[in-house]
């Protein structure tokens, strides 16, 4: 015989219990319940009955046949081809190596092959200072050469000369004055060819 | 009684999953040394509550199977990538929600683009076959796809949950490190989803009383 006013159970607590997910002491405490309170087991049952309303529902019978042939359609898929690939995809075979690394060894080893092409096109020029300027200067020369030339009488902190070695009167020397000031960049300088 | 099954059941199949695991490790090992026969052997271990999981998504037994093929696939590519401290079990099933709520977006688009099966190129758009299962009766059918609306219906983190429980087995630690959850999180979303379930399908839920 039920309880008219015994305790009742949170209802999270009965879908843990349908789960199995509650611990074992509580396990005791809520089958203690179900046995007195009418309205614990009512919720109880309602939750029962949707679980298994979604299983039966959604459930789908699977033949030993279609396992069978879903296992050797995988193992045909999982199985390397070589000649029936397109050629793409045996040219770019390593990189899937390649795209097994984590994130940050993919970036540094892109940063690392950015660098190893750019510094040698860097290296052609031999620039003793102001390497930053070089893009900017040196697109009508085959070989420029930069010099540092402080003047300390004229009012420019340096002057760049740009000569060109093929350019034996010196006529189409260049030269950069640069002066520092207060300007966002911290120097202006002119350009004179 | 469901207490006392639970009571019994429950240590074996603790002990039971603990094995596995142990086992499975090897086995995950020899795959990313890239074995296949133990990627196969994996498979094999997976594959039925995958499937479930899919058809809970897709509700079409045949896209359910090709769902579960690409699933694996993608696995087995990325398998080199998958960490031992998390489980392959979570980790197939992470694959695979993600793998049907792309094709269900996939599905949406190709259905707004034409209801024709047949496109200019005369490819034939891949339908779900909806055909009722002969042996079913007509109530039965009936159900079914009351049932199938009213869990489409669910808030998507709701389904989610609900899905990977009931239909994938999965225990509230393994849906929460599937998810990226709390446990707490899928304990009140799972309850939630029962319960809106129980409202909507309040009729079918009588008749089981």
């Amino acid at each position: 015989m039920k309880d008219s006013n015994p305790a009742r159970i949170d209802e999270i607590m009965l879908s843990r219990y349908l789960d199995g997910e509650v611990l074992p002491e509580e396990r005791d405490m809520i089958e203690e319940v179900l046995n007195q309170s009418e309205e614990s087991l009512d919720a109880f049952q309602r939750l029962q009955s949707v679980s298994s309303l979604v299983r039966q529902s959604m459930h789908i019978e699977i033949t030993p046949e279609e396992q069978a042939s879903f296992d050797a359609e995988l193992t045909r898929r999982l199985e390397p081809t070589t000649w029936d690939e397109p050629l793409c995809s045996s040219l770019f075979a390593p990189f899937k190596y390649l795209r097994q690394l984590s994130w940050q060894w993919q970036a540094a080893m892109a940063i690392s092959l950015f660098l190893i092409c750019y510094i040698p096109f860097l290296a052609q020029f031999s620039i003793d200072s102001g390497a930053n300027m070089d893009m900017l200067l040196n697109s009508d020369y085959s070989n420029p050469q930069l010099f540092f030339d402080p003047d300390p009488e004229a009012n420019f902190d340096c002057i760049w000369m740009i000569t060109d070695e093929k350019d034996e009167n010196n006529e189409n020397n260049k030269e950069i004055k640069i002066k520092e000031d207060d300007s966002p960049l911290g120097f202006v300088f002119s350009y004179k060819a | 009684m469901l207490n006392t099954l639970n009571k019994q059941c429950l240590p074996v199949v603790e002990q039971a999953r603990k094995d596995i695991k142990m086992e499975e490790r090897e086995l995950i090992q020899r795959a990313q040394d890239g074995d296949q026969e133990a990627f196969s052997v994996l498979a094999r271990r997976h594959r039925d509550p995958l499937i479930q999981v899919a058809y809970g998504y897709l509700h079409d037994k045949d896209e359910s199977l090709d769902a579960a093929q690409e699933v694996f696939l993608k696995a087995y590519r990325k398998i080199c990538t998958f960490k031992n401290e998390a489980s392959l079990y979570t980790w197939l099933y992470r694959i695979m929600v993600n793998h049907c709520k792309d094709r269900l977006r996939r599905r949406k688009r190709t259905s707004a683009i034409s209801m024709d099966t047949h496109n200019e190129d005369g490819w034939a758009f891949q339908i779900p076959d909806n055909t009722p299962d002969p042996a079913k009766n007509a109530q039965q059918v009936e159900q079914e796809k009351i049932v199938r609306e009213a869990i489409d219906a669910l808030p998507e983190k709701h389904k989610k949950v609900l899905i990977l429980r009931e239909l994938g087995g999965l225990t509230y630690k393994e849906i929460s490190e599937t998810l990226n959850c709390r446990e707490g999180t899928v304990m009140s979303r799972l309850f939630h989803a029962r319960r809106l379930l129980a409202i909507e399908l309040g009729q079918f839920v009588e008749e089981l009383l």
